[in-house]
C-alpha cells in the first residue's frame, strides 16, 4: 500500500500536478485498489479542516497582510537603517535586522522576502551593492520569517505534534536571532574584502523618530506573546485579536488602509489559506493510509536499528530533511513527515518543541536551496535577477545558515531556555 | 461556439461570486472569533454556538478558496522538472497533470455528493442544522474547481490550465 501510495504521489508531483491533488489522488488510488468505499476519502478530507487551531492560519496571515498594506515594511526598514545603517556594510545589515522585525509581524517567509526585495534591494543597488547580492540576501533573510513568531508553519506543527503553540512561538525567538547573527557575521566578513559602504550617519533623534512610528507595529508580536503567557486565550483567539489590532492600527492610526482596500486583502489571505489548507486536508486520507500501513513504526524501527543516540538520530534527520527540503515544498514535507516521526521522537525522548525548531530551520533552508528554493524564485522575480549570479552570492549565506542549524540542533537550550524562564 | 462561451460566462460569474464569498466569509470568521473573545472574557457569557459556526464558515472559505486558486492558478506545484524538461516533454507532462487533476476533482465531486446525501439526515450538535452543510463545501468547491480547470483549458491549453508564470505564484 505504502509503495503504491508513494509511487503514485511521486509520479503526480513530477508531471506537475498541484501537491494537494497529488496527495489526494494517490490516496484515492490506494483506497480504490483496497476496495474501501471512496466516500471514506471525502469524509477524511472534510474532517481534515474541521479543526479550530488551524483557524489561526488565516487570522495570523490576515494580521500580517493588514500590517503590510499599512506600509509598515517601508517604515521598519527606515527604522533599522537609522539603527545600523551607519556601520560598515550597514545597508546589508539593515535588511537583515529589518527582516527580524518584519518576521515578528508576518507569518510567512515568502511575504517577507518579497517585501525586502521590493523595498530594499533598489536602495542597496543605489549605494553600489550588486543587485544579485541584494536578491540573495533578501531570499536568505526571508528564512527568518517562519522561525521568529508568529509563524504559520509553527501553527501547523504545534497542531500536528499537539504541543503548546505559545511555547513553540517563544522557543523560536533565540534560534531566529542566532540565524540572523550568522547571516550578519557573513556580511561582516564579506565587508572586509568588498566595497560595502555605510549609509547615513547615526543620530538619536532620527532613531527615536523612526522608532516611534514603527513601535505600534512592533508592539504586535509583544502582545501576541503576552496573550499566550496569560494562558487564558486559545491561539486562534490571539490570532483574531492580532488581526483586529492590525486593522485598527492600519485604518485609524496610520490611516494608510481604506475601507475599499479590505476586500482585496481578505480575498488574498483567504486564497493563501486555502492553498495551504488544501494540502492539510488532502494529507488527511494520505496520512491515514501511512498510519494504517504502520509506516511510523517502520521508520522508528529502521532509525533505531542505526542508532539510539538522540544526537546521531538528529544528525541523520537533519541531513534527510535538508535533502527533502531541496526537492519538496515545506508544508507538504511537514504534513507527511511529522506524523511518521512523532513515535520515533517520543521513544528517544527528544523534546518536541526543540525538534519543531530544528525541523523548521531545516525546512526554511530548503526554501533557499536550488532546485526548489521558493524564496530564490520570489527574489529573482521581483529583482529581475538571474539564478546564476544570485547563487554565486547565495552560497556563503547557505553555509552560515547550516552553521546556525548545527548550533540550534546541538544546543537545545537555545530553543528551550526562553520558554522555561518565560513560564510556558 | 455558444457552448464554450457559456462555460466562459459561467466561469466569470462564479469567480466573482467566489471572491465576494471569500471576502465575506473571512471577515465573518475574524469578527466572530473576536466577538467570542469579548463575550467569553469581557461579558463572561460565552457564545456556545460560535465555534461550530466558525468551523462551518471556515470549511466554506477553504473549499471556495481552493476553487478560486484554480482560477488564479496559484496552487503549489513543484515545477523544476517541467521547467528544465524539453518542450515536448513539458507538454506531455502538462497533459498528464491536467488529466490527473480532472480525474481527482471529478472523483471528489462525485463521492462528496454521495457522502453529502448520506449525512443529510444527521443534525449537528450545537447549531441543529443538517450535517450536509459541513460536507457541501467539498462538493461545491470540487465542482467549481473543475469548472475553472475547464475554462483554463479552453483559454490556455492543457499545460496552461494548471501552471502560470512563477511571478504570480506565491
Amino acid at each position: 500500500m505504502v509503495t503504491l501510495l508513494l509511487g503514485a504521489f511521486a509520479l503526480l508531483i513530477v508531471v506537475g500536478t498541484p501537491i494537494w491533488i497529488a496527495m489526494a489522488g494517490s490516496a484515492l488510488l490506494v483506497i480504490f485498489m483496497e476496495g474501501i468505499p471512496l466516500t471514506v476519502a471525502a469524509q477524511r478530507i472534510v474532517a481534515g479542516v474541521q479543526s479550530f487551531p488551524l483557524l489561526a492560519i488565516p487570522l495570523f496571515t490576515l494580521a500580517g497582510s493588514l500590517m503590510n498594506a499599512s506600509g509598515i515594511s517601508e517604515r521598519l526598514f527606515s527604522f533599522t537603517k537609522a539603527l545600523v545603517g551607519h556601520i560598515r556594510g550597514g545597508p546589508a545589515h539593515t535588511l537583515v535586522v529589518g527582516e527580524v522585525f518584519l518576521s515578528g509581524i508576518s507569518g510567512s517567509s515568502v511575504a517577507d522576502t518579497a517585501a525586502a526585495a521590493r523595498v530594499f534591494v533598489p536602495q542597496l543597488e543605489k549605494l553600489g551593492y550588486p543587485r544579485a547580492f541584494g536578491a540573495a540576501l533578501s531570499a536568505v533573510a526571508g528564512t527568518l520569517g517562519p522561525i521568529i513568531p508568529p509563524s504559520i508553519l509553527m501553527v501547523v506543527y504545534a497542531w500536528q505534534a499537539n504541543i503548546s503553540l505559545g511555547s513553540l512561538f517563544v522557543a523560536g525567538i533565540i534560534p531566529g536571532l542566532v540565524m540572523a547573527g550568522c547571516i550578519m557575521a557573513t556580511i561582516a566578513i564579506m565587508a572586509l574584502k568588498r566595497d560595502f559602504r555605510p549609509a547615513g550617519t547615526f543620530s538619536f533623534g532620527n532613531l527615536w523618530k523612526e522608532f516611534r512610528y514603527a513601535s505600534l507595529a512592533l508592539l504586535m508580536p509583544v502582545l501576541i506573546i503576552i496573550g499566550f503567557r496569560a494562558g487564558l486565550f486559545t491561539a486562534t483567539e490571539i490570532a483574531g485579536v492580532a488581526a483586529a489590532y492590525s486593522l485598527v492600527v492600519g485604518m485609524l492610526i496610520y490611516r494608510t488602509i481604506r475601507l475599499a482596500d479590505l476586500p482585496a486583502i481578505l480575498i488574498g489571505t483567504a486564497r493563501e489559506t486555502a492553498v495551504i489548507l488544501a494540502i492539510v486536508a488532502a494529507a488527511s486520507p494520505f496520512s491515514w493510509i501511512l498510519a494504517v500501513d504502520q509506516a511510523p513504526q517502520l521508520v522508528t524501527d529502521f532509525m533505531k536499528s542505526i542508532s539510539t543516540d538522540p544526537l546521531v538520530v538528529l544528525l541523520i534527520l537533519n541531513i534527510a530533511l535538508l535533502i527533502a527540503g531541496m526537492f519538496m515544498e515545506t508544508i507538504a514535507i511537514m504534513i507527511i513527515l511529522v506524523p511518521i516521526l512523532l513515535p520515533l521522537l517520543a521513544s528517544l525522548q527528544i523534546d518536541l518543541v526543540h525538534f519543531g525548531i530544528v525541523l523548521l530551520v531545516n525546512l526554511v533552508i530548503g526554501q533557499v536551496t536550488p532546485p526548489v528554493g521558493v524564496l530564490c524564485f520570489v527574489a529573482m522575480a521581483i529583482t529581475r535577477e538571474k539564478l546564476g549570479p544570485l547563487f554565486r552570492e547565495l552560497w556563503p549565506f547557505l553555509i552560515a545558515l547550516i552553521v546556525a542549524l548545527a548550533i540550534i540542533t546541538y544546543v537545545p537550550a537555545l530553543s528551550l531556555w526562553l520558554p522555561r524562564v518565560a513560564g510556558f | 461556439m455558444t457552448g464554450l462561451n457559456l462555460i466562459r460566462r459561467l466561469d466569470d460569474w462564479s469567480s466573482r461570486v467566489e471572491d465576494a464569498a471569500l471576502a465575506i466569509l473571512h471577515a465573518a470568521i475574524a469578527t466572530l472569533v473576536c466577538a467570542a473573545v469579548v463575550f467569553r472574557y469581557v461579558l463572561s457569557d460565552p457564545l456556545t454556538w460560535s465555534e461550530e459556526l466558525i468551523l462551518l464558515l471556515f470549511a466554506w472559505m477553504v473549499f471556495l478558496g481552493i476553487a478560486s486558486a484554480f482560477h488564479a492558478r496559484t496552487h503549489i506545484i513543484i515545477d523544476v522538472i517541467v521547467m528544465f524538461a524539453p518542450r515536448w516533454l513539458a507538454r506531455a507532462f502538462g497533459l498528464l497533470a491536467f488529466l490527473a487533476t480532472a480525474v481527482v476533482l471529478g472523483t471528489l465531486t462525485f463521492f462528496s455528493w454521495r457522502y453529502l446525501q448520506r449525512e443529510m439526515p444527521n443534525i449537528t450538535p450545537m447549531l441543529g442544522i443538517s450535517a450536509g452543510w459541513l460536507i457541501a463545501p467539498l462538493f461545491v468547491g470540487s465542482a467549481l474547481s473543475l469548472l475553472h480547470l475547464l475554462r483554463n483549458l479552453l483559454d490556455e491549453g492543457p499545460a496552461g490550465a494548471l501552471w502560470s508564470d512563477i511571478t504570480t505564484r506565491e
